[in-house]
C-alpha cells in the first residue's frame, strides 16, 4: 500500500514525453518529471529549450507527441489548475476586479460567488479595493503582474503553473513579488511550477530546481533547496544561499555547452 | 487666445486669398458664368435656395447614416462570422476583395433595376460603398489576437460564444472604430452617387439629385451650391464620427475618461 500512498502524493508525473512540432522541430525530448502536492518547483534552463512548451503540456493546452503525461489536481473536476503568463496578458477594456473575476465568469458562476471570491482574491495579492476599478492601462508592470496573478488565484487552484511571470520586472520588484508569491503559496498549500531564467529566483522560491538542457529540452538535473517553507528576504545574503544559486549556474553552464 | 488666433488666422486668410483669385479670374479672364460663376454668385444662388438646399442636404445625411449605420451593424456581423472559421475566411475573402474594387458607379445603376428609384436603393449603394472597411478591419481586430490570450480562455473552458463575446469583439473595438472613420466618408460619397441614378423623388430630393439636375441644365451655380453643401456634409459626418469613435474608445480602455486628469 505505500505506492498508493505515493500515488496519492503525486501531482504530475511525465514519462519520456516529447513534443514535436507541425514543422518538424523537437522542442522537447524525453522528459521524465514527478513533482508531488504541495510542492514549490522551479524549472529552469536557457532561452528556447522548451520549458514554456512543457508547462503548457502540464496545462493542458497542448498534447505532448509522445510519451506518458499525468496530471492529477486531487479534485474531481480538472479545471483547478490555473496559468500565470509572462505578460499580465489582462484585458484592456475590463477594470481590475472584472479581470479577476474572468475565470469564474467564463464558468458560470452567481454574479456574488465572482464578487466574493475576487475581493478576497484582490487583498490577497496586495491591492486597495481602490485599484478595483482601474484599467490596466492605469496601472505600473509591478501591479499588473499582481491583478494577473490574482485572476489565476481566484480559482483557488489546485496547481498553479507560472511562465516567467516576473520577467519583465525589475530585481527589487522581482524579489519583493517572489516574496509574497511565497507567503500566499504557504497560505494555500498549492502545487507549483515555476519556470524562470532567474537562478537566484528559483533557488529562492523553490524546494527543488529542475535545470533543463538546450533544445531539444530534457531535465538533465535536479538540485534540492534545503531551506525550510518559510523565508525571510535575508536569506538572499546567506553563504548557503550563494553556494546553491553558483550551483545552479554552473549547472546551466554544462547544459550550456 | 494668441495660441487659437494662430491656429485660426492663416485658413481664413488663405480662404479670403482663393476667394479673391477666384473672383478676379473670372473677370480678367472673362470665363462664362455657365463655365465659372462668380463666388459672389454662388453665394446669391446659396441664400436664394437655402431652404431647399437644406432639405436636400437633410435626406443626404439621412440616407448616408442610414447606409452607414447599417453597414456597420451587418459588416460587424459578418466579421463575427468570418471570425470563426479560417475556410470561411479563404472562402470568401476573395470575393470581398473583388467587391471592394468594383466601383460603385458601376453597381448603382443595377440597383436601381432591382429596387426602383428611391430613399431605399440610394441607402442601400451607401451601405453597400461602407460596408468592406467596416468587414476588413472587424475582421483583423477579431482574429489578430494574442495567442496567449486566446490560450487564457482555452484553460478555462470557454466556449465559442464566450471567446467571441468576451474577447473577439470587444478586442475589435479599436479596429472597428478605425473602419467606421473611413466608412462614414464613404457612405456620403454612395449616398451622393445613389442620388445620381434613384435620387429623383416625385418632390424630395437630395444634394446628389441637385448637382445631377443642375449639371443637365448647365446651372453652373447651383452645382456649385450643391458640391459645398455636399463637401460640408462630408466633412460634418466625419468630424462627428472621429469625435464619437475617440469617446467610444477613450470608454474601451479607461473607466473614467479622463486618465490624465487624474494623473
Amino acid at each position: 500500500m505505500a505506492t498508493d500512498g505515493d500515488e496519492y502524493k503525486l501531482s504530475v508525473q511525465a514519462r519520456g514525453v516529447a513534443m514535436q512540432f507541425a514543422s518538424g522541430q523537437t522542442v522537447v525530448r524525453d522528459v521524465d518529471l514527478t513533482v508531488r502536492r504541495g510542492e514549490l518547483v522551479s524549472l529552469v534552463g536557457p532561452s528556447g529549450c522548451g520549458k514554456s512548451t512543457l508547462l503548457r503540456m502540464i496545462a493542458g493546452l497542448l498534447s505532448p507527441t509522445s510519451g506518458k503525461l499525468s496530471v492529477s489536481v486531487g479534485s474531481t473536476d480538472d479545471s483547478r489548475t490555473a496559468f500565470v503568463f509572462q505578460d499580465s496578458n489582462l484585458l484592456p477594456w475590463r477594470n481590475v476586479f472584472d479581470n479577476i473575476r474572468l475565470p469564474l465568469e467564463l464558468r458560470g458562476l452567481p454574479m456574488s460567488e465572482q464578487r466574493a471570491a475576487a475581493e478576497s482574491s484582490l487583498s490577497l495579492i496586495g491591492l486597495k479595493p481602490a485599484d478595483a476599478v482601474k484599467r490596466p492601462r492605469m496601472l505600473s508592470g509591478g501591479m499588473r503582474m499582481r491583478v494577473s496573478l490574482a485572476r489565476a488565484l481566484v480559482t483557488r487552484p489546485a496547481l498553479l503553473l507560472l511562465d516567467e511571470p516576473f520577467a519583465a520586472l525589475d530585481d527589487l520588484l522581482r524579489q519583493q513579488l517572489n516574496e509574497e508569491l511565497l507567503r500566499i503559496w504557504r497560505q494555500q498549500g498549492w502545487t507549483g511550477i515555476f519556470v524562470t531564467h532567474n537562478v537566484a529566483e528559483a533557488v529562492f522560491l523553490s524546494q527543488r530546481v529542475l535545470v533543463m538542457s538546450q533544445s531539444p529540452g530534457r531535465i538533465m538535473a535536479e538540485i534540492a533547496v534545503p531551506f525550510g517553507a518559510s523565508r525571510e528576504p535575508e536569506l538572499r545574503s546567506t553563504a548557503e544561499f550563494a553556494k546553491l544559486t553558483g550551483e545552479v549556474s554552473r549547472c546551466l553552464r554544462e547544459v550550456g555547452r | 487666445m494668441k495660441r487659437s488666433l494662430q491656429v485660426i488666422l492663416p485658413p481664413i486668410v488663405l480662404f479670403a486669398i482663393v476667394i479673391a483669385a477666384w473672383h478676379f479670374a473670372v473677370i480678367g479672364w472673362e470665363i462664362k458664368p455657365y463655365l465659372v460663376p462668380k463666388p459672389m454668385r454662388v453665394w446669391e444662388t446659396t441664400i436664394a435656395n437655402w431652404r431647399e438646399l437644406l432639405g436636400a442636404f437633410g435626406l443626404t445625411a439621412a440616407a448616408a447614416s442610414c447606409g452607414f449605420l447599417a453597414s456597420l451593424l451587418i459588416g460587424t456581423v459578418i466579421a463575427c462570422v468570418f471570425s470563426q472559421s479560417s475556410l470561411i475566411r479563404r472562402s470568401c475573402y476573395p470575393y470581398a476583395i473583388f467587391w471592394q474594387t468594383v466601383p460603385i458607379v458601376a453597381i448603382a445603376p443595377l440597383i436601381v433595376v432591382w429596387f426602383g428609384t428611391g430613399f431605399h436603393s440610394v441607402v442601400l449603394v451607401a451601405f453597400l460603398i461602407s460596408l468592406f472597411p467596416i468587414i476588413t478591419n472587424g475582421t483583423n481586430g477579431m482574429i489578430a489576437i494574442d495567442s496567449d490570450l486566446l490560450d487564457l480562455f482555452g484553460l478555462y473552458r470557454a466556449t465559442r460564444w464566450q471567446v467571441l463575446w468576451k474577447l473577439r469583439l470587444p478586442h475589435s473595438v479599436p479596429f472597428l472604430v478605425t473602419g467606421a472613420r473611413t466608412s462614414s466618408g464613404l457612405s456620403v460619397v454612395g449616398a451622393i452617387v445613389g442620388e445620381f441614378f434613384a435620387g429623383n423623388l416625385t418632390g424630395r430630393y437630395g444634394l446628389g439629385y441637385v448637382i445631377y439636375q443642375a449639371q443637365s441644365q448647365v446651372k453652373t451655380d447651383r452645382l456649385f451650391a450643391g458640391m459645398i453643401f455636399s463637401a460640408v456634409l462630408g466633412l460634418a459626418i466625419f468630424g462627428l464620427s472621429t469625435v464619437i469613435g475617440s469617446t467610444v474608445l477613450n470608454r474601451w480602455s479607461d473607466p473614467t475618461g479622463s486618465e490624465t486628469s487624474r494623473r
